[in-house]
């Protein structure tokens, strides 16, 4: 069974072809980064899936069911999205916020439920935030309120969870503890995750493959061990690098830009 | 809030200070509602205006109390209700903190209707209400409608807006200057007030202000969904553009009400929201009854002072406001971080 499936998608935007002809399918309880240089169609593309940015062609299937048939009710409970930032604008604690991922399951006048208080405790006790659950979310360090966004699709139940860049603007060891949540919630949940990344050093190592895009189209499709070279990184990134392996997953060094780049 | 930043003790500090805040103001509401009703062009003695709430409304003061003073109180609180609350949801829905009821052609639509009645049908002034609410609902719908482009987008309704109410208010200044000697009854109803306001006017105000407020209310929870940012509420299967017109809606409705009733009051729907957010926080299910009991205080307030400081001259209610009430909201501004 495949969670999601993308078919010869294409999307278009004023006249400027911003994917092209992109195809994959994401197995269930699979990991998968998506690589790419600034610009490249990483972002468009997990909107694309969503339903966000409409596609010129091609097909998007969630969980064998084509993605414009679902309403968004329909489609909260199997896929949480994280945006590259939420804006924090309401007074929230963080155990209000998480509880704001039972939305899906609530009707509209309804409050929260003795069943969505149990899984606003699980997801907080997962991400280990339980004992933040009073603060203020505005007084979060970015790589708390990291986990309580991540919480927050974990309270929405999801088969999926795609992030758009989830280690962006954290220092080294929250983009750590960000991407080991990510991981224990692909294995114990066996929840699949769709992510873009910047840090290929995360991505090879915290995914069980690749999809890495160039020029709106997709440059190379498989483990990390596989296509994680040194040409990829020059081709890609305009960067010299060694790749070596390390603890079992290839490890980019990089030394620098190219000569071509440079220029 | 400085507060927001220690302990985890906060917050629930913070939800006991909330509710005593929406539990003061109702209070003092409730006050200002019952003592004003001494001041006026006569004072009236607490005795007489006890027997004229309970029962008797025969004398000549207590039909003063019960005819005049007590119906443009409770005006006087629901037209600040439901411009407070209308602003607040606007403010949340528009993602825009100018946004008030004028930005959607609320008052332009009601103003130049109104002003048509009253300068052009004098006779028939009874029908300044009815058709002043048209206008605005009217007006309301004609900015939806040029706004909407697959979806209603937070920017393109305020440009419409700004766009219907220029074309609206120049209508509005056309006959002003063409019916220079029928300006005097146009002018008062434009800047707003409650003079001569009784109960038939209220009777037809708080249905729906009771069934704004109680949407609004029930909407509360969206607004703080969709305050998560679009992307991320309608990930969460919210139907976004169909919660952000259906509040819209509300808060047109609100504030036709209350303009068609009271003319056109600015500035409580504007920073009633603010002033209460920078005391209360931006929790709607706190915001929105906060915004209703606020903008009914400030209004009543101010309408009791535009009664009494130069009685027997009424300053209106829409002046009074914007001049204490702005000085007042820049030094909560100023106070807080």
């Amino acid at each position: 069974m495949s969670a999601v499936t993308v078919e010869h998608l294409s999307v278009v935007l004023a006249e400027r072809t911003v994917l092209r002809d992109i195809s994959f399918t994401v197995g269930q309880g699979e990991t998968v980064s998506i690589l790419g240089a600034n610009g490249c169609g990483k972002s468009t593309l997990l909107r694309s899936i969503l339903g966000l940015q409409p596609i010129t062609a091609g097909d998007v299937r969630i969980d064998e069911r084509q993605m414009t048939e679902y309403t968004p009710a329909e489609l909260a409970p199997k896929v949480a999205f994280l945006p590259q930032s939420a804006d924090i604008d309401g007074d929230m604690t963080v155990e209000e916020w998480v509880a704001c991922g039972r939305y899906p399951y609530q009707r509209w006048w309804n409050g929260v439920s003795d069943t969505d208080r149990a899984v606003i405790q699980q997801a907080l006790e997962q991400t280990n935030i339980l004992h933040l659950r009073h603060r203020w979310v505005t007084s979060l360090s970015g790589g708390e309120r990291q986990r309580a966004r991540i919480a927050m699709a974990l309270a929405q139940e999801p088969e999926i969870i795609m992030l758009d860049e989830p280690t962006t603007y954290l220092d080294l060891a929250h983009q750590l503890e960000v991407m080991e949540l990510l991981r224990r919630i692909n294995v114990e949940e066996q929840v699949s995750v769709v992510m873009v990344l910047h840090d290929v050093n995360h991505a090879a190592k915290y995914s069980d493959w690749l999809l890495v895009l160039a020029d709106a189209q997709v440059f190379a499709n498989g483990s990390p061990q596989e296509i994680l070279t040194a040409d990829l990184m020059k081709a890609i990134y305009g960067v010299d690098a060694t790749i070596e392996c390390r603890d079992g997953y290839p490890y980019c060094f990089i030394h620098g830009l190219t000569a071509s780049a440079a220029k | 809030m400085q507060t927001r930043t220690e302990g985890h003790c906060d917050a629930i500090n913070q939800t006991a200070r909330r509710w005593l805040i929406v539990v003061v103001l109702s209070v003092l509401l409730a006050a200002i509602l019952i003592g004003s009703l001494v001041w006026g062009s006569v004072t009236i003695p607490w005795r007489t205006i006890v027997n004229a709430l309970w029962h008797d409304h025969t004398g000549a003061q207590e039909m003063i109390v019960w005819n005049i003073r007590f119906p443009r109180n409770l005006i006087g609180a629901l037209v600040g209700a439901n411009l407070a609350v209308a602003g607040a949801i606007l403010q949340a829905v528009m993602k825009n903190p100018l946004a008030d009821p004028g930005i959607i052609g609320v008052s332009s639509g009601a103003g130049l209707a109104g002003v048509v009645m009253l300068i052009l049908y004098p006779a028939h002034e009874y029908w300044v209400t009815p058709i002043a609410f048209l206008g605005a609902m009217g007006a309301a719908l004609f900015v939806y409608a040029l706004a909407w482009k697959n979806g209603i987008r937070p920017t393109r309704i305020i440009l419409a807006g700004v766009a219907v109410s220029a074309f609206l208010g120049s209508g509005i200044s056309a006959l002003l200057v063409f019916y220079g000697d029928r300006v005097q009854g146009a002018l008062l109803w434009m800047v707003g007030g409650l003079s001569a306001r009784s109960w038939p006017q209220l009777m037809t105000l708080y249905p729906y202000t009771a069934l704004g407020v109680l949407l609004a209310l029930f909407g509360a929870k969206q607004l703080n969904v969709l305050a998560l940012g679009d992307e991320t509420a309608r990930s969460l299967g919210m139907p976004v553009e169909r919660v952000r017109f259906g509040m819209m809606a509300v808060a047109s409705l609100m504030a036709a009400a209350a303009v068609s009733i009271a003319g056109l009051i600015g500035f409580v729907g504007l920073v009633v929201p603010h002033m209460v957010r920078l005391l209360i926080g931006s929790d709607y299910r706190f915001l929105l009854p906060a915004s209703a009991l606020g903008g009914a205080l400030i209004m009543v307030l101010s309408d009791t002072f535009g009664r009494v400081a130069f009685s027997p001259i009424e300053i209106p209610v829409g002046i009074i406001m914007a001049f204490f009430g702005a000085p007042f909201f820049l030094y909560l501004l100023r106070r807080n971080p």
